[in-house]
């Protein structure tokens, strides 16, 4: 009888220490995994997160513990991506998206990521173990190579298209040499309009080109604080009849930056010149720079109308615009010559509070440089 | 008179110059690319002015101009290019010696360019 209890003790002790040690096992994997992987209770609420999720997003353990994942909402899905997203969860299916997230320090991030319902022997949902796997950098890598291919078709097709152009153009000035003695203004109208209007494809032509020509053999060390004034002082008596304030915060210390001033001073035209456009109304645009971590950091900051989803999803795609004379190319031209120059071209933005474009560029002589 | 050679490889683009310096009191006539234009400019036909194209299959704008360059013809040139890219050209132009040299881009406003081409033409005579 003893010895029997005794056997089943031994027996049972031993299941335990198996069990315990396959927990172990499993803890350390969900612990150690790359993966970021987060627990939440039926409600939502935050039960466990492991450090992958730590280190990515910057939120600790203790600080998400019994919030939910909202806090990481980028704003960059609608209201029917997340509908979608719970009722399959919540109807036991499991849920794979790529999603964008935002990162304690407002950064965005994107992970691939599944959530699965957890049940209990009952069958009923009880928790839901979301697994991201961060995919940031593939998803740039295939942005810049999206870009680039289309820099190259485009270099292509400029060259092609400039020379029908003239012919167009040419027939039509022909025209209106023809035409210059009979008296009806409308004809020549038109061939007044048709040689304007290829003037016009050519200067988008000629900003189309911009995206194959990367800056060479012209970067200088630029003080970028000198090369925003020059800009600055540019663009300032226009801001002023549009009632804008121009507000300069330069840091102290020279930002020094190796880049071919021309090609910045475009990006940063380009970038003020949309600010004053989001103040219709008047308002003031900021120009900000730091030093910090071996980057120059360039921030444009106006208190506008702000962008919605829809749009601050698409901003660097080429001919995406929202203006009626724009061409769609700007921000793309400006996205191409930053990543050019080893830099990164990132922007916030708040409906009715206004929109931070931030422009971070290697500093001379930092073992980043060009 | 004063006679313009039009190098330029696409015909219509080449015609439209010619019937437009025609009209405007030139006489224009056309090499349709680079190696025809070597063809005239090296026989004993008489020119005072050349419209050259940059980007010309087998022998371009660049190669045009160094064969001028070989043979001393010193004839005033206005460059058509349909690129942006005239840095590259003014480079290619300034490294064979040359002084700097008007480039215009197509699509060219033609009442322009024949202003670029008197005024030029008026220069050559003052000196």
């Amino acid at each position: 009888m003893e010895e029997n209890r005794a056997g089943e003790i031994a027996g049972l002790e031993k299941r335990l220490k198996a069990a315990e040690e396959s927990l172990a096992k499993l803890s350390v994997a969900v612990e150690q995994t790359r993966d970021m992987v987060v627990i939440t209770a039926r409600n939502g609420n935050i039960e466990y997160a492991n450090p992958s999720f730590e280190r990515v997003s910057g939120y600790s353990k203790d600080e998400v513990f019994g919030k939910t994942p909202r806090i990481l909402k980028s704003g960059k899905h609608g209201q029917v991506f997340y509908e979608r997203f719970w009722n399959a969860i919540l109807s036991g299916d499991v849920f794979k998206a790529e999603f964008i997230d935002k990162k304690k320090s407002d950064e965005f991030y994107c992970v691939e990521k599944i959530v699965t319902p957890i049940r209990d022997k009952d069958g009923s949902v009880t928790h839901f173990v979301s697994v991201d796997r961060d995919i940031t950098g593939h998803k740039e890598m295939e942005k810049t190579k999206r870009l680039a291919g289309l820099g190259k078709l485009v270099a292509d097709m400029a060259h092609e298209v400039n020379n029908p152009l003239m012919s167009i153009s040419g027939n039509a000035q022909l025209c209106l040499m023809s035409v210059s003695q009979i008296p009806d203004q409308g004809i020549r109208n038109y061939l007044e309009t048709i040689v304007r209007e290829c003037q016009r494809a050519k200067t988008i032509v000629q900003r189309l080109l911009k995206f194959s020509h990367p800056p060479r053999g012209r970067l200088k060390e630029t003080d970028i604080n000198k090369t925003l004034d020059i800009v600055a002082g540019m663009l300032e008596h226009q801001f002023k009849l549009d009632n804008i304030e121009l507000v300069r915060n330069y840091c102290q210390e020279e930002p020094l930056a190796l880049v071919d001033e021309q090609q910045m001073q475009e990006v940063f035209i380009n970038l003020l010149n949309n600010a004053r456009d989001a103040l219709p109304a008047g308002g003031s645009v900021e120009i900000a720079t730091y030093r910090q971590d071996g980057m120059v950091r360039i921030e444009i900051k106006d208190n506008g109308c702000g962008m919605p989803e829809e749009v601050s999803a698409r901003l660097f795609e080429p001919f995406f615009t929202t203006k009626e004379k724009g061409t769609g190319l700007g921000l793309s031209v400006c996205y191409d010559i930053v990543r050019a120059h080893k830099g990164k071209l990132q922007f916030k933005s708040r409906q009715r509070e206004g929109t931070t474009f931030i422009i971070l560029l290697p500093e001379a002589g930092s073992s980043a440089d060009v | 008179m004063y006679k313009i050679l039009i190098v330029e490889d696409e015909p219509e683009i080449a015609e439209v110059l010619r019937e437009f310096l025609a009209k405007t009191g030139f006489e224009a006539f056309i090499a349709l690319g680079g190696e025809k234009a070597i063809e005239i400019l090296n026989s004993d036909a008489k020119i005072d002015f050349i419209i050259l194209d940059m980007k010309m299959p087998k022998v371009s704008g660049i190669e045009v101009l160094s064969e001028m360059r070989n043979k001393n013809l010193n004839h005033p040139v206005v460059i058509l290019t349909g690129s942006i890219n005239e840095d590259k050209y003014v480079r290619d132009i300034k490294n064979m010696g040359y002084p700097s040299m008007k480039i215009v881009s197509k699509p060219v406003d033609l009442f322009e360019l024949v202003v670029i081409i008197k005024n030029k033409l008026d220069l050559e005579r003052s000196l």
